[in-house]
């Protein structure tokens, strides 16, 4: 099969595999076809990486009309590398969570959440896929019909009263989505993203005060869609097991969904000429990122909650994805990708490690993990590696990216800035690590043995576990190919 | 792969293995025992086929993870390494011999019961690794790195083996921050550096900041990188350990001389393929060395004082270990201004006098621990190859025997005349005073005579020749005072 065949394969064997949860809904089959098709998706999305990077863009455009769905494409090296972390990230919360919404589904309903989830993942793809704002505007819609409908299957009264209110939310949001996306497409004539950003500079000429208002409530309604974070933070602490599973999709999906929308607009709608030709857009995002790494390292300083733990180091690579693309320099944005790698990847598995402690040992706490410890030592292996990844020894990913913020960063100029909150924020790591160390190393006496991890679980949580560590050693072991793919992305992105 | 990089992997491998080994083993004592000492002899059999395959000439070196040209963890060999290895290959093997006997008297007569022999075998086999792997680095980036390591190794250690109330001072938590701050700040030379440079890799032909015209960045520089390895020490770090009770002293040494000897081959590194010794001399002179003198002579005096002044014998020997370092870091200084290299020659005196003094102390706790009366009163008649072997430890950092003691000072008081730096010169005679009290205080009671009951005596004297012929006990710290004697005569060369 050629390169193009795959690319279609990716954006529709989600599609057609829902439908085949739906139609076979027998025991673990809508299971085993969603599994496969994310596991047959990642290898997919790996077997053409080479080729992207080699031709940098791969686009099938037919100039059909204004809406194609998804028969027209354009995958380049933005689109392909969250579109990996998306997938992988899928395939972790697809194994992961298997046991909590078995116990929480009835069986009727599991081919419908999986059809459902596959839905989603086609959304997702088809954002990552195309270069027609309208097209975008139609995937976003179907990600959010897809998001809320696996809230639906929760039957927790807090859950749904959040549901509703993140409903009218997005409404409203994607509202102004619409309306921000038709007034472009009526003022260039133009639907691709493309032709859009040859008319920009045109535009901002002849009137650019009706182009900032445009791009200022692109910007809101992102953020209210894709960065949720008030959602997360809220649930964090609920006993639902759906909660978990919805939180990680907040978290983890929406966030990189987010970023690469973020990336989209800047650097391929509006463009860096209009964007970063005055100081204002950089400032606004310099002290965005600012105030939310240091409200991070706030947080992050007094924290023994590993769930709580996890969502502020988000928050802090999240600062400091926006303080790079704020310097708006090739290395700078080197340093983002590492930062959404680690956000992607370790943060990820300190997430899902806290919802294991909370399964099994009532709460998330660090304190618990000496137990862990004395009981599953396969289990609690991941963890004790990942200390030096948290704590961003020499050529991990958290180090990369503190690298080349940091090289970028070291002048006598405002970005040192950064180095400050580098710095405070290196010495909250390293704190945080020094109390998983007593954790795991001091026996908490008021602690009372709680019930062992049941083993039909353990198995998928062990698979999960490792699968992550894994990811994670290879990327740091494969440094050298990893620097250049950052550099790539970033050169192309700069470009 | 040629022989000698081989034999590299081979010497970055043997610590891991142990350590290993010791997991795998834990339940075997005489597989432990076995291991301990096989590993150093092995590890310096190693390191002689090195020696002896080392060409000069080639690149030796190993690339484990590379994320670009310039940044990477590898490792090499190099002559000036090699020697540091060799050095830290005899520590090694020295310390094994003794590690062995102390840790089946622990168990004997429940010494220190916060120690387990498998958990602190454990805990140095990886010291051993983490300072291994130090040495051989082939950049800053791999120092750093195992820098890190050896920091969280630090608190690990603290956690494992100081009792849970001192991990609750504010003391302990301000040291393992500052020492964070450490590694911080390491990380930030090390960006400048590559920003001046463009590499980090050590190299014997040039200096990695030989393109620095601006003697200001050159300072400035050289300020971080002294804040990134001393900052804990230099700035009364040692006063923050006051309320803490010294009950594992002896091993919390163990792990400060290795900390100690990380700092002064990176200080090495820093001076000699950094910063180059021409350089570093011009820049001294050029802006002042005075603020230097200042901050040593602060701490040197104050630790000395503290040391005199100590409640008991062991937090006196804390500060001194702490006075001996800071006067080890401004010798090394006044000869770097000098542009003279001896740092490896001080590196060995510090280490082997400090081993010297804290195995000779464990002697004489390990021998009050078994008596009733725990004043140190007489000790010298109880206890004479002991006293003795500290007696000489003393006198050779006082530098009036044949040791290497000796020939250092001597050195110092040539290069002082011939640099006519008059306040180092004052500073370093107030310290020796100082050590001089402090060793008639310590000492002084140990000759006085004691009427004690001609039973209990009796009974305190067996168990005193015990400790004082046992060979694991003694053997270590006399070889350590034979080899200090010996190396007056090989080092000059």
């Amino acid at each position: 099969m050629n390169l193009i065949s795959n690319i279609y394969l990716i954006i529709f064997l989600p599609l057609i595999s829902s439908l085949c949860c739906l139609l076979f809904k027998k025991k673990r089959l809508p299971f085993l076809i969603a599994l496969g098709t994310v596991t047959s998706l990642l290898f997919l999305v790996i077997k053409i990486l080479p080729e992207i990077f080699h031709h940098k863009i791969i686009a099938n455009d037919f100039a059909l009309s204004a809406i194609s769905i998804a028969l027209e494409f354009k995958l380049d090296l933005l689109g392909i590398f969250f579109l990996l972390l998306v997938i992988f990230t899928k395939l972790i919360i697809l194994l992961y969570y298997r046991s909590d919404i078995n116990q929480t589904l009835i069986n009727s309903n599991t081919p419908v959440f999986y059809g459902v989830f596959l839905l989603h993942l086609f959304s997702v793809i088809g954002i990552f896929t195309t270069n027609n704002i309208l097209n975008l505007y139609l995937f976003i819609e179907i990600y959010s019909f897809a998001f809320l409908a696996n809230f639906a299957i929760t039957k927790d009264f807090n859950l749904s009263k959040l549901k509703f209110r993140y409903y009218c939310f997005l409404v409203t949001a994607k509202l102004i989505i619409l309306f921000a996306f038709l007034t472009i497409f009526l003022s260039c004539q133009e639907s691709s993203f493309d032709k859009i950003i040859t008319l920009i500079p045109i535009l901002s000429k002849t009137n650019w005060q009706f182009l900032a208002i445009i791009f200022t409530l692109i910007s809101l309604s992102i953020t209210a869609s894709f960065f949720p974070f008030w959602l997360y933070f809220k649930k964090i602490h609920s006993p639902q097991l759906i909660a978990d599973f919805l939180a990680f999709d907040t978290l983890f999906v929406k966030t990189n969904i987010g970023i690469y929308l973020v990336l989209r607009f800047i650097y391929f709608l509006f463009g860096q000429d209009f964007l970063f030709s005055t100081p204002i857009f950089p400032l606004a995002l310099g002290l965005i990122s600012l105030a939310l790494i240091f409200y991070s390292i706030f947080k992050l300083s007094n924290q023994k909650h590993l769930k709580s733990i996890a969502s502020y180091l988000c928050l802090n690579n999240f600062g400091f994805i926006i303080a790079a693309i704020a310097i708006n320099k090739i290395e700078a944005l080197q340093a983002a990708f590492f930062y959404i790698i680690n956000f992607s990847l370790i943060n990820i598995f300190i997430f899902i490690f806290a919802t294991f402690l909370k399964r099994n040992y009532q709460t998330s706490s660090i304190l618990k993990l000496a137990n862990v410890r004395k009981d599953h030592f396969l289990l609690i292996l991941p963890l004790k590696i990942i200390i030096f990844f948290i704590a961003g020894f020499p050529l991990t990913i958290l180090f990369l990216a503190n690298w080349h913020l940091a090289t970028i960063s070291l002048n006598f100029g405002p970005e040192l800035i950064f180095v400050i909150a580098l710095i405070f924020s290196i010495l909250v790591q390293m704190n945080l690590v020094t109390k998983l160390i007593k954790a795991f190393y001091f026996d908490q006496p008021q602690i009372k043995q709680t019930k062992q991890v049941e083993s039909k679980n353990h198995f998928l949580y062990l698979i999960s576990f490792w699968i992550i560590i894994i990811a994670i050693i290879y990327l740091s072991l494969g440094a050298n190919s990893l620097n250049e793919l950052t550099l790539q992305i970033a050169n192309y992105i700069i470009s | 792969m040629n022989k000698t990089e081989i034999l590299l992997l081979i010497i970055l491998l043997i610590p891991l293995v142990n350590c290993l080994a010791i997991r795998f083993y834990q339940n075997s004592d005489q597989i432990l025992n076995f291991l301990i000492t096989a590993a150093p002899i092995l590890f310096l059999s190693s390191l002689a086929g090195l020696y002896q395959s080392f060409n000069y000439q080639e690149y030796n070196n190993i690339d484990f993870i590379r994320a670009n040209s310039n940044l990477a963890i590898s490792f090499f060999i190099d002559s000036s390494n090699l020697k540091f290895l060799f050095l830290f290959g005899f520590i090694w093997l020295i310390f094994s011999f003794y590690l062995r006997r102390f840790l089946q008297l622990n168990k004997e007569i429940k010494f220190n019961s916060v120690i387990q022999s498998f958990e602190f075998q454990m805990f140095f086999a990886i010291l051993i690794s983490l300072i291994n792997f130090i040495i051989t680095a082939k950049n800053l980036l791999t120092i750093l790195f195992f820098y890190n390591c050896l920091i969280i190794w630090y608190h690990f250690f603290a956690v494992k083996f100081l009792y849970k109330k001192e991990l609750k001072n504010s003391g302990t938590i301000i040291c393992n921050f500052t020492l964070y701050l450490q590694s911080i700040l390491l990380f930030l030379a090390i960006i400048i550096t590559y920003k001046f440079s463009n590499h980090l890799e050590f190299n014997s032909k040039t200096t990695i900041l030989a393109n620095i015209e601006n003697t200001n960045h050159y300072l400035a520089l050289l300020l971080l990188y002294f804040a990134s390895l001393f900052l804990l020490n230099l700035f009364c770090g040692y006063l923050l350990y006051r309320n803490i009770n010294f009950s594992p002293l002896e091993i919390f040494i163990f792990f400060a001389l290795g900390l100690g000897l990380v700092q002064i081959f990176i200080f090495d590194k820093l001076l000699t393929q950094i910063f180059g010794l021409t350089m570093f001399s011009a820049v001294i002179k050029a802006v002042t060395s005075q603020y230097f003198y200042y901050i040593f002579s602060f701490n040197m005096l104050l630790t000395a004082i503290l040391a005199i002044f100590a409640r008991n014998l062991k937090s006196s020997f804390f500060y001194l270990f702490f006075n001996q370092l800071i006067y080890a870091l401004l010798v090394i200084f006044i000869f770097a201004q000098a542009k003279i290299d001896k740092i490896f020659m001080i590196t060995i005196n510090f280490l082997l006098s400090q081993l010297l003094v804290f195995f000779t102390l464990a002697n004489i706790i390990i021998f009050l621990k078994q008596v009733k009366n725990k004043e140190i009163t007489a000790l010298f008649y109880k206890l004479k190859i002991t006293t003795i072997l500290m007696i000489f430890a003393f006198l050779n950092m006082i530098g009036i025997v044949p040791g290497l003691g000796l020939l250092e000072k001597f050195l110092l008081i040539k290069t002082l005349f011939d640099q006519q730096l008059s306040s180092p010169i004052i500073i370093l005679t107030c310290n020796q005073l100082l050590l001089i009290i402090f060793a008639i205080r310590l000492f002084h009671p140990m000759f006085l005579k004691n009427n004690q009951n001609p039973n209990l005596e009796q009974q305190e004297t067996s168990l005193a020749k015990d400790t004082d012929l046992d060979s694991g006990l003694i053997l270590p710290p006399s070889i350590i005072a034979l080899t200090l004697i010996l190396l007056l005569f090989f080092i000059p060369k």
